[in-house]
């Protein structure tokens, strides 16, 4: 069983990951998180008992568990807030779409400094991901970044080891042809 | 000839099936080192994080701590080691008295078993006491219990003290 040292190391060591692959499904910063802060506690309440070894499965699955939870909210409050703007559509014609975030358009290539690429390289990167579709986002990122083998991400995502290896193929070929276009090689 | 045929079709098939799946293999390794890349970027990527989303994630972290599930088993040695050490112990102190706290509740037990086996075994001696102290006080002296001439006696005694009952009311009846 996982000491509060042990559970505290363990989520020290995956809490930054957890949070930016929730950004990249909710694009978010604050309910990224709320959700990864949700997820810590509920981990650590629910299975703070359990073996350091079973922490990771566990803890990528309440995090899925805890975003599809607040898409359920969202989707929720968003038929409400819909509901009441076609009430209040003369008074405020705002566009919502005013308050969608734009995507940057900076120039690449013209920072000398070799972090300053680095970082812009991550940042597109991140992007890239962003733009994959949910499901193969989802097998990627559990496969190559949250080292899970085949089986386990296909335990959590609910679908047949098969599927998993579909999902990373396509993911992976997406995000090289996208690289390739903006022509960044890894 | 014909078979022949057969078998070098046979080979072709097997040699075309053996590329493919060198062919797949190979796609699989390109994929992986691909992942394995993107994700040393990813985790590049991770000390960049704005300094209000570390705080909160930092408390967030503390905060999940402090509502940890608690330990059944060792919840009582874990209150022991903070009375005893004021929260403060090494890993293996705390191993030790988690081995404690296993074996502490088989002493007690096997203590119970023992404690109730001694209290029965008393009561048992406490109720011979108590037949031997009648024997003694009583006004026939205990070597009459093993005379036989005085089991015959009190035989006939109870015969004589029914008869006269039944002879006794037998009369009241008529």
């Amino acid at each position: 069983m996982a000491s509060d040292r042990e559970l505290s190391d363990f989520l020290k060591a995956s809490e930054k990951r957890a949070f930016k692959q929730v950004i990249f499904a909710v694009r978010d910063e604050d309910a990224a998180l709320d959700i990864v802060q949700d997820a810590m506690i509920k981990l650590s309440q629910s299975y703070g008992d359990k073996p350091v070894e079973e922490l990771p499965m566990l803890f990528t699955r309440i995090v899925q568990n805890c975003t599809k939870d607040w898409f359920r909210r969202q989707k929720v409050r968003n038929t409400w807030v819909s509901l009441f703007s076609s009430f209040k559509k003369s008074e405020d014609e705002s566009d919502p779409e005013e308050y969608l975030e734009t995507p940057d358009t900076q120039s690449f290539g013209q920072e000398s400094s070799k972090q300053l690429e680095k970082a812009e390289l991550i940042n597109i990167l991140e992007k890239e991901i962003e733009k994959l579709p949910k499901r193969q986002r989802e097998a990627f990122l559990m496969r190559y970044w949250e080292e899970l083998n085949i089986t386990e991400t296909a335990e959590i995502m609910g679908c047949s080891e098969g599927s998993v290896k579909t999902h990373c193929s396509r993911a992976a070929q997406s995000l090289a042809a996208a690289l390739k276009k903006l022509g960044i090689g890894l | 000839m014909k078979q022949m045929m057969k078998i070098d079709k046979n080979i072709e098939n097997s040699k075309g099936y053996e590329i493919s799946l060198a062919e797949d293999e190979r796609q699989d390794l390109v994929q992986d080192k691909f992942g394995k890349l993107v994700a040393i970027n990813l985790d590049q990527g991770l000390s960049e994080l704005s300094p209000k989303a570390k705080l909160r994630l930092e408390q967030s972290r503390e905060l999940a701590i402090s509502k940890k599930k608690p330990e059944k088993a060792f919840a009582w040695a874990s209150r022991m080691k903070l009375a005893g050490q004021g929260g403060s112990s090494s890993n293996s102190q705390g191993k030790w008295l988690r081995g404690a706290s296993l074996i502490a509740p088989m002493i007690a037990l096997t203590i119970g078993l023992l404690a109730i086996s001694q209290w029965q075994q008393d009561a048992r001696i406490d109720d011979i006491a108590e037949v031997d102290t009648a024997l003694l006080s009583d006004e026939v002296p205990p070597d009459a219990y093993a005379d036989n001439g005085f089991w015959v006696f009190l035989k006939n005694l109870t015969a004589e003290e029914s008869q006269q009952n039944s002879d006794s009311e037998s009369s009241l009846t008529k």
